[in-house]
């Protein structure tokens, strides 16, 4: 598998490279956007991660001008951290979105979930019949109990399982933890306690790669839990 | 400009006054014609008169369209239109009994029929200038609105109304006692906050005009002022936020080789401890670079907050949920006593997370091993108060009373730094809960450390 990495930042490209190297993937590197669109013309790129301030092309319109003619996974690292930087990112085309300074084993966390779930995805691949939900790469298997995330298995205890399965039957609406406990234990919640968010929590630190920026189990404050839909 | 405009009005009002004398004399010839019995000419006399007749409406319509106007678009009035309108009326009124008096006199009078033709252009002549200059007046007044408020009734109704007023302010005043008034007034709104209060300076005489002008500076000034500093805030924020852009990339290039160089096979075991030093440093630094960008942000009141009800109870369920190894990491035992039923307030709950993760931090860092932290939910007075209460492991050193320091950025109560952390967190706190209308308390008692938020709770 070929990654591009492309940063105007020399030893950041190279300590991406050696990171992606040492999990098996071969690196092109380049330096700016116009650099990183040749090397896409010439060679075959399985995932590219680019970074968004760099000269003569930077990321975001790099990314517009890869997505005209190509749906290969990419990453953007970037300096700004703030929401709406993120959802431009987003918006223009890009998969993922890693803020500096990163931690290396996120991003290679990042860069081998998006190759799965592009290698999973056109594969296809799921028995007609069978109980299944879906919400991006989060895929649950209720007859065979099993929860994969971009294509890799996932050990849920019964009750982490059973909370997920309930969020992942109903997406987008938000459980109060009430709610939640009222579904799962089926008693009813007098004094609550931390009991479901800590359980929410593991689900989180087992489902996602930063489970403080949840992709698929989200926390809304003072409401509840919700599966993104 | 202007003069073509008053040329032409000019011109127009001479042009109605050559209709109207032509429509008088032709009427008056007819008169004679009526009076002497002869008939030959009635028709052509009548069509004449006509003609004269819809050239004085013509013309009167269009300077009663124009009479006034100006480029600015607003009305300008003449020496004439400053009399009160009882005058102009009353003019008018007179100016109708003079002709019906000089109508009879000149009836009984005998002229030969060039005699009537004079004798009546002329009249007419004289009389039209008249009807001109009232007509004309009253309908810049009309235009102006000021027909019933520049009446001398309306003058006196103004006085007694003021006189009877329930205002005290308004009783009995001489114009110098208004004025002086009204610039009390604005100095008042100008201290309460509101600095677009303007005085309008041409509406004071003498001294109060000075006062007036003098008031209008302050206020510029202050505006001034307080734009700048607006935008002070504003240009502080954004340089702390692109400084600390430019600081994440090397720091990005640190962390990562810190990060190699652990993997490399180091046997040296200071050279061990050393690299272990980088990286704690690399990751505090790390942390500072990204709370000192949302610092700036919040205390300038720089974010977006998307208020909605949200329950305090379940979010400090979902907080604890959050925490609860964290805290068993250090020993600590949480005790927790939150009501039974949901308790509502008006806010962002992602924000108001954040203000409560940094107090939940702030324990887990700072609180002294094995001992208890105290999160307690309370409704009082209509105001949800969340309190959490634990004991500080190293004393917390700030000057006698003056709690508000710890919530200073970069003051943190201890001497000691080598514990994580940057010295935003209660500021970052504080600030986020007064944004949404919250407020917010420390309190130090010995090592007791206890922090306060409350909300006002909404209705259901």
């Amino acid at each position: 598998m070929t990654i591009l990495v492309c940063d105007d930042d020399k030893e950041i490209v190279e300590a991406v490279e050696i990171y992606l190297m040492q999990e098996g993937y071969d690196v092109i590197k380049a330096y700016d956007g116009e650099e990183a669109l040749a090397v896409l013309e010439k060679e075959q790129v399985d995932l590219v991660v680019i970074d968004v301030m760099m000269p003569k092309l930077d990321g975001i319109r790099a990314t517009l001008q890869i997505r005209k003619e190509s749906s290969i996974p990419i990453i953007i690292l970037s300096a700004k951290t703030e929401d709406a930087d993120k959802i431009l990112g987003l918006n223009v085309g890009a998969d993922d979105y890693v803020t500096k300074p990163f931690n290396p084993l996120e991003l290679v966390a990042r860069v081998k979930s998006q190759l799965r779930r592009a290698t999973v995805l056109s594969n296809g691949g799921n028995v007609p019949g069978e109980e299944i939900y879906e919400a991006k790469g989060l895929v649950m298997n209720n007859d065979l109990k099993k929860v994969t995330v971009d294509g890799e298995e996932v050990k849920l205890t019964p009750i982490e399982y059973n909370i997920l399965l309930l969020l992942m039957k109903n997406q987008g609406k938000v459980y109060s933890i009430s709610q939640i406990y009222e579904n799962i234990w089926n008693e009813e919640a007098i004094g609550a306690d931390n009991t479901v968010a800590v359980h929410i929590r593991h689900i989180r630190e087992k489902i996602e790669i930063n489970p403080k920026e949840p992709r698929y189990l989200k926390v809304v404050w003072g409401v509840g839990y919700k599966i993104e839909a | 400009m202007r003069e073509t405009a008053m040329g032409k009005k000019a011109a127009v009002m001479i042009i109605h006054q050559f209709f109207s004398v032509l429509m008088t004399v032709m009427i008056a010839g007819m008169g004679y014609f009526v009076r002497e019995k002869v008939y030959a000419s009635m028709d052509l006399y009548g069509i004449f008169s006509i003609v004269g007749m819809a050239g004085c409406f013509v013309t009167l319509a269009y300077l009663a369209n124009v009479t006034g106007e100006r480029e600015d678009g607003n009305i300008h009035f003449h020496l004439i239109d400053k009399l009160p309108t009882e005058f102009i009326l009353l003019m008018f009124v007179g100016m109708v009994v003079m002709i019906t008096k000089l109508l009879k006199v000149m009836g009984k009078m005998e002229f030969s029929f060039a005699g009537v033709m004079v004798a009546s252009g002329c009249l007419c002549y004289i009389l039209d200038l008249v009807f001109l200059l009232i007509y004309l007046s009253i309908m810049r007044r009309l235009k102006g609105n000021v027909l019933i408020t520049g009446s001398l009734i309306y003058k006196v109704y103004d006085f007694f109304k003021e006189y009877f007023s329930k205002d005290p302010k308004k009783r009995f005043r001489t114009r110098k006692a208004r004025e002086l008034s009204e610039i009390q007034e604005a100095i008042e709104a100008i201290a309460a906050g509101a600095l677009e209060t303007t005085l309008d300076e041409s509406k004071f005489h003498g001294q109060e005009q000075d006062f007036a002008k003098a008031v209008n500076r302050i206020r510029v000034g202050l505006q001034t002022y307080a734009q700048d500093s607006i935008k002070n805030e504003r240009m502080k924020a954004d340089l702390i936020t692109n400084v600390s852009h430019d600081l994440k990339t090397p720091l990005t290039s640190i962390v990562n080789y810190v990060d190699l160089l652990k993997r490399v096979n180091i046997e040296d075991e200071k050279a061990k401890n050393y690299i272990r030093i980088i990286d704690e440093k690399s990751q505090r630094l790390k942390q500072l670079t990204e709370d000192l960008v949302e610092a700036s942000k919040i205390s300038s009141g720089n974010i977006h907050l998307e208020r909605q009800k949200i329950d305090f109870v379940e979010l400090l369920y979902q907080t604890g949920g959050e925490f609860n190894e964290k805290f068993e990491l250090r020993d600590l035992t949480i005790i927790t006593k939150l009501p039974h039923a949901a308790v509502f307030v008006e806010a962002d709950g992602r924000q108001l997370y954040r203000a409560v993760e940094n107090l939940y931090n702030n324990a887990a860092k700072y609180a002294l091993e094995k001992t208890r932290v105290y999160v307690e939910l309370a409704v009082e007075n209509d105001w949800a108060v969340f309190t959490m209460k634990n004991v500080s492991k190293n004393p917390i050193q700030i000057e006698q009373g003056d709690y508000n320091q710890l919530t200073e950025r970069f003051v943190r109560g201890e001497i000691s730094r080598t514990t994580e952390g940057s010295g935003l967190g209660l500021s970052i706190a504080k600030n986020l809960t007064h944004l949404m209308g919250g407020k917010f308390e420390i309190l130090v008692n010995g090592d007791l450390f206890t922090a306060t938020v409350s909300f006002p709770i909404a209705g259901k």
